[in-house]
């Protein structure tokens, strides 16, 4: 029934339309929600609608200091506070939660400084903070830490961030100095080489895919026979004799200079859900924190466990350093955490890695994917079941099955558009494999996949001078796709991105409305969906579960 | 002279490594680039090489662009206008420095934003000061060095040491060169929370007389003058803040004390924060000179005939030197 509530996350397109539409819907959507999770919005009902009727008579009586002891407090306890960076946002969520935003003065000084003053009491309250840190990100992140510490010197017992758009999320690492030379295969010395690859096109690219090696069983027996020749001490299984050969292949490309004292990796994706007791289920795509313990006769690897989908890391090598850098997601965290949040609410984290930044609890929200919960007795992070915005909406555009194509503009998004191609009835995927010389600069290399005479669905979290995904599109254009559409949760929109964006590349341009679009930068192709009912809908689920009345997320499965 | 035993080059080299004080390294953010050109010159220092950009979406990126390992390094940058910017570029430099492994790291605040925020005047407000001293400790700095802190309690917030900087001697002797006659010398406080600060002032300029502007704020950024304690007629009255921010306050006092008849009015601040209206109003007449300091960069359109800015670079090298010998701090200002 609530997925009916969730399906009509509000959308609207271009100015013309108003945002009376969406509030009806927010009305739809308030009235069933309260009918099947028997959520209160009148003050005097329990978080499970249970009313004072079931009381001892003597209990009963319109004895006012009674009633205030046994109301439970929930909802009342709940306050939803705004910064200023996106207020409709805020708006909106309260609205879908029947509440009213709570009163805060924010004002600026002449000299910048900013000044916070709660109008209401928070004592003993679960304050809920909505303020993306979008551009200008520094002043809205001191918005957000400066309003923290006015709630916790406000005596509020619990204070939840709530960040859809996480700034300075892509600085989670120190990067990489580019080795963007292409490695060549030269093939181990072998009494009659190994020839290379007959088939080019593989299932899905792996990240770092480089080159396909197809070893007959005759090409492994002389490669056993080899290591046999020069070890006869040693008896090699299949794996580890064509581990060995990639081994030396890939070292030989790489031609670089021996490092006595660095250890290297060589990893594996396997794929060892239905080897987990209890089994994850065969479509799980989503992070498993750790091995979980108990019953597990077999042993896993903790690549295994987390590269589920086969997506895996190669190596250490992506996280090579290039020195003296800050890594400013992890700082911001900090922040966060020092200034006195409880809990962080964010949406679509570049990087899952943002998430063990924060020693506090973090929950994250995917307005593309479905979060793929398994059972309340997993160690997943993210139980919810969340009704993916953006998925929704282009389900509903009808397109042919067979004619969809999802492509990620980077390697680095294989996994995020694997898992929403997964969702799209299955569709096939495409990568554009690009290599970038530095921030904000992307080149695009090359296509893999076939997109002729396809409608492409390009996938990415955020939108930022859309440099990658105009260049992608245009590299789709070429290709010969039929259409292109573009889809983020976040549109930063540095310029010139509009310019790109509404240059006729892209059918459509679907985002969200974590950060606020100004009016200027619509254009006739872009559609901004709301994250209201989704954030709405998760805060309420937080806050019922700090509220003590243990329910297993399980039972509030919306589909 | 050594003993012959001792003479080698490897001897020497060693004490001479240790003359040139390669281990201390002093970069600084955008917030004031001049200062610290100059805090390093009179070190006899090269500024660090660093490189901070801006993306589009208005993000900051740090790297610096040498070694830093095992070193003791400063970073000199002032929280000025634009604050949240210039804070939020130090927290990402005190974090890079921290992940380049440097052995020390002392923020050199010479403007201190945000410190007016230091206590609650009403229920439900942020105590910003504290806020941002944690953030500080919490990016990563060993040490703080501010100067003229708008309340001496703000240095209690940190939990890491701090070391003050008190700029008035830089002020005083500007003042003394100026050869007021001390018979007609009255120091002014703007405001009643100024006094202590006017006290240790005018003990300090041959123990001149005192007077206090006794004004009720009615609310932030607006002044109003009440009335005036102490004896001000026919005399040169020096006004002494931290801050001057809109300058309404120190504006409205040098009317009053024009009125009253003081003879010359000074303005002597450390930190210009000037806020727009703050040049009209200082511009105005209102004052036979105001005498500030280079904590905050004064940019150029901002210059007015009647505007001093003094050089605090000497004091703040002096004191960083001390602080890096580990030698006394407080016996600079005595």
């Amino acid at each position: 029934m609530a997925s009916i509530a969730l399906c009509g996350s509000s959308l609207w397109k271009s100015p013309q339309i108003t945002s009376k539409t969406f509030i009806q819907c927010n009305n739809l959507s308030e009235s069933l929600k309260c009918k099947d999770n028997g959520r209160p919005v009148v003050p005097g009902r329990d978080s499970n609608g249970r009313q004072s009727a079931a009381l001892p008579s003597f209990l009963t009586t319109s004895n006012q200091f009674v009633d205030s002891i046994l109301v439970p407090k929930g909802d009342t306890r709940l306050r939803l506070f705004s910064g200023t960076a996106n207020p409709s946002l805020s708006q909106e969520i309260a609205c879908y939660m029947g509440l009213e935003l709570g009163k805060i003065k924010i004002k600026r000084f002449a000299d910048g400084e900013i000044y916070v003053q709660l109008q209401e009491s928070v004592r003993g309250c679960d304050v809920y903070l909505v303020q993306p840190t979008c551009p200008p990100a520094n002043e809205n992140l001191m918005e957000l830490l400066i309003m923290i510490d006015a709630c916790r010197r406000a005596s509020a017992k619990n204070i939840t961030a709530v960040i859809p758009y996480f700034g300075y999320a892509r600085a989670d690492r120190k990067i990489r100095r580019g080795r963007s030379r292409r490695p060549r295969f030269p093939l181990l010395e072998l009494d009659e080489p190994i020839t290379r690859s007959r088939v080019a096109a593989v299932n899905f690219p792996l990240n770092k895919h480089r080159a396909t090696f197809i070893l007959t069983s005759d090409d492994i027996l002389r490669l056993k026979s080899h290591v046999q020749g020069r070890r006869p001490d040693l008896r090699p299984t299949t794996f580890a004799a064509s581990c060995a050969f990639l081994w030396s292949c890939l070292a030989a490309a790489e031609a670089a200079p021996p490092l006595v004292d660095e250890a290297e990796y060589f990893c594996f994706a396997a794929d060892c859900r239905g080897r987990l007791r209890p089994a994850l289920p065969s479509e799980y795509f989503g992070e498993l924190p750790g091995v979980r313990e108990g019953g597990g006769e077999e042993r896993v690897s903790e690549e295994g466990g987390r590269g589920g989908g086969g997506v895996g890391e190669h190596s250490a090598g992506d996280r090579e350093t290039q020195g003296r850098e800050s890594i400013a997601a992890k700082l911001v965290a900090n922040l966060i955490t020092e200034a006195g949040a409880d809990r962080v609410l964010a949406c679509d984290l570049h990087s899952g890695q943002s998430i063990g930044y924060f020693d506090i609890p973090v929950d994250h929200v995917y307005g593309q994917l479905h979060a793929l919960g398994y059972s309340s007795q997993c160690n997943i992070i993210n139980p919810y079941y969340l009704q993916p915005v953006i998925l929704d909406y282009l389900a509903s555009k009808m397109i042919c099955a067979d004619d969809l194509v999802v492509v990620s503009p980077d390697v680095g998004g294989v996994a995020r558009a694997r898992a929403f191609a997964k969702k799209l009835s299955d569709a096939p995927l495409a990568i554009v494999d690009k290599r970038r010389q530095g921030h904000n600069v992307a080149e695009v290399m090359n296509l893999i996949g076939d997109v002729k005479g396809k409608v492409a669905v390009m996938v990415d979290d955020m939108i930022d001078t859309a440099g990658t995904i105009a260049k992608g599109a245009a590299l789709l254009h070429q290709e010969g796709a039929r259409e292109v559409y573009a889809c983020s949760t976040h549109a930063v929109f540095s310029p010139p991105a509009i310019e790109r964006l509404s240059s006729g590349l892209f059918q459509e341009v679907i985002i969200t409305n974590t950060i606020p679009v100004s009016e200027q930068n619509y254009f006739p192709q872009l559609t901004v969906l709301s994250m209201a009912n989704l954030l709405g809908e998760t805060i309420w689920r937080v806050h019922d579960d700090c509220a003590g009345g243990f329910e297993p997320y399980a039972s509030l499965e919306i589909d | 002279m050594l003993p012959k035993y001792l003479q080698s080059r490897r001897l020497d080299t060693a004490l001479n490594t240790n003359t040139t004080n390669n281990r201390i390294k002093i970069f600084s953010g955008t917030g004031n680039f001049a200062l610290s050109q100059e805090i390093a010159r009179y070190m006899g220092l090269n500024l660090g090489n660093i490189h901070i950009k801006r993306f589009a979406d208005g993000e900051i990126y740090v790297q610096l662009q040498e070694s830093v390992r095992g070193c003791d390094v400063y970073l000199v940058q002032p929280t000025c206008p634009p604050a949240n910017e210039n804070l939020m570029e130090l927290l990402i430099m005190i974090d890079a420095c921290r992940r380049a492994s440097a052995k020390n790291i002392t923020a050199v605040i010479p403007y201190f934003g945000y410190a007016r925020a230091d206590r609650k005047t009403q229920g439900r407000e942020s105590i910003a000061a504290k806020l941002v001293a944690n953030l500080i400790t919490e990016a990563g700095a060993d040490r703080v060095l501010a100067c003229d802190i708008h309340s001496g309690q703000s240095m209690g917030y940190f939990d890491i040491p701090v070391d003050h900087v008190h700029c008035q001697p830089v002020i005083l002797d500007y003042l003394a060169s100026k050869k007021i006659s001390s018979g007609d010398l009255v120091v002014v406080s703007p405001d009643v929370g100024g006094v202590a600060r006017a006290r240790a002032f005018a003990k300090k300029l041959s123990d001149a007389p005192l007077a206090i502007v006794d004004k009720r704020r009615q609310g932030h950024n607006v002044a109003e003058v009440m009335n005036l304690i102490g004896d001000v007629k026919g005399k040169v009255a020096v006004m002494v803040d931290d801050m001057i921010d809109t300058a309404g306050t120190i504006a409205k006092g040098a009317e009053l004390l024009h009125e009253i008849g003081a003879r010359e009015v000074y303005a002597c601040s450390t930190h210009a924060v000037f806020s727009p209206p703050a040049i009209e109003r200082l511009s105005s007449g209102l004052f036979q000179e105001v005498i500030i300091t280079n904590t905050l960069p004064v940019s150029e359109k901002n210059y007015f005939p009647q505007l001093t800015v003094l050089s605090v670079a000497n004091l703040l090298g002096e004191t960083i030197w001390r602080v890096h010998d580990d030698c006394s701090v407080s016996s600079i200002f005595q």
